[in-house]
């Protein structure tokens, strides 16, 4: 299995330009799943699944061993989470309610099949880089 | 010229019941630590199995937990075989 696609999106940019300016934005306090393999697209607003669910992100931040700076998010998804059981993508969203709105990235992979007898624990990371 | 930026990662794994995980994602896989030049010299050596290769297998392989089955498999049954390498003379 395979990550196939992930972008920041547009609206996660211009949030984050309003973050750091102080000029409003809001914080990403959530993580979702959906069953659309659809390649992501900086111009996705939202998970595109026929099917999501979303979670509180347990976000979290913190310095790697590489002495990266790292906003994390991480949630585990169970069986009947989504009716089909069949997760293709995931994105960061700004809360659970309302996670169909104006996420931060979306991400897609090679479609995973949850039984009664298995969960899947997904992390995302964002992390300034410089190079 | 130097440039900026936000890097995305993702991990994933999937947990069974009964504890084991598997990763799913790249991510994941990429970032499970190679084994060392030094340790893999040393392995080699002792136990006669081609560790780079052993290596290459384990990240070729999308379930790592069948993977290490496999490994572990081959290992003991060339210990088994080996009239030098049983375990009493450990």
């Amino acid at each position: 299995m395979a990550l196939q696609s992930i972008k920041i999106l547009n609206t996660g940019k211009e949030n984050i330009t309003k973050l750091l300016t102080g000029l409003g934005g809001y914080a990403y306090a959530a993580i979702g799943v959906g069953n659309d393999a659809t390649a992501a697209a900086e111009t996705d607003e939202h998970l595109l699944g026929s099917e999501t669910n979303f979670k509180d992100g347990n976000q979290s931040y913190f310095q790697n061993a590489n002495n990266s700076y790292i906003a994390q998010w991480n949630s585990t998804w169970i069986y009947n989470d989504l009716p089909s059981n069949q997760i293709s993508e995931a994105a960061v969203a700004q809360n659970a309610t309302n996670g169909t709105v104006n996420c931060l990235l979306r991400c897609t992979f090679d479609t995973i099949y949850l039984d009664a007898d298995s969960s899947f624990s997904l992390i995302l990371q964002v992390s300034p880089t410089q190079a | 010229m130097q440039s900026c930026g936000l890097g995305v990662s993702a991990f994933g794994e999937i947990i069974r019941k009964d504890g084991t995980r598997i990763a799913v994602l790249n991510s994941a896989e990429k970032a499970r630590p190679k084994i060392p030049k030094a340790l893999s010299i040393l392995l080699c050596a002792l136990s006669d199995i081609d560790i780079e290769s052993l290596s290459q297998v384990i990240e070729a392989e999308a379930n790592f937990e069948l993977a290490l089955k496999r490994c572990f498999n081959l290992t003991h049954s060339r210990i088994g075989l080996h009239p030098l390498r049983q375990p009493s003379q450990f």
